[in-house]
């Protein structure tokens, strides 16, 4: 995990991403890579990364594809939990901490 | 990654993570982490200041450890100064709402131990 952070790190600087983007992108990474290593395991190998950024009609845009083996799943039939009100009832995990 | 304490006072710590709390990241702290928050003599303040990047599993080392002071009556409060890679993190997911967020030490001090 540590190595695909520098590997984003890296083809964001020779590409000079602005530093934010970089850090979206960078907890894109690191969130989807401990998903596939929490839920996907060993099926879920390979993982692939592809980085590209392009320039289109004055707009740049960099995208980072994050592709595993694992079992395929709709996210959206997943019940989001309810937001927690309090420190005791907050159960980190899932969509974010809410 | 570095996680390191000093006890300001008999009754309050402080706790300096610096570096990535990332996957690799919080598991190398998480247990020290853990051991330096569950003194039942102190309350406790997390200085963030020098965290790079924070990722969901960093959120929950700083959640787990304040659910664990507040069940025994202490409390951990979260000291981030200006660095807003992590304040917008925390903002993004409703952390201060449960565990208090403070920009300045003194009232990040004062706070954990009212």
């Amino acid at each position: 995990m540590a190595d695909a952070t520098r590997w984003l790190h890296a083809r964001s600087a020779a590409q000079a991403v602005p530093a934010d983007a970089v850090a979206r992108l960078d907890q894109c990474l690191d969130e989807a890579l401990a998903n596939i290593a929490a839920h996907g395991g060993d099926a879920a190998l390979p993982v692939t990364l592809h980085f590209d950024v392009s320039a289109l009609a004055g707009r740049c845009e960099a995208v980072l594809v994050i592709r595993d083996h694992g079992a395929a799943f709709d996210p959206l039939t997943i019940e989001p939990r309810p937001q927690a009100g309090s420190l005791e009832t907050l159960q980190p995990g899932g969509w974010a901490s809410r | 990654m570095s996680i390191e304490f000093t006890d300001v006072s008999p009754a309050l710590r402080r706790i300096v993570i610096t570096g990535r709390l990332d996957v690799p990241g919080t598991d190398a702290i998480s247990t020290r982490f853990a051991a330096l928050a569950a003194s039942p003599e102190h309350r406790i303040v997390v200085d963030l200041t020098g965290v790079a990047f924070l990722a969901s599993m960093g959120i929950r080392a700083l959640v787990i450890n304040a659910k664990a002071q507040q069940q025994r009556g202490g409390r951990l409060v979260l000291f981030v100064g200006q660095n807003d890679a992590v304040g917008k993190v925390l903002d993004a997911t409703g952390i201060p709402q449960m565990i208090p967020v403070f920009n300045d030490l003194a009232d990040a001090e004062r706070a954990a131990l009212a």
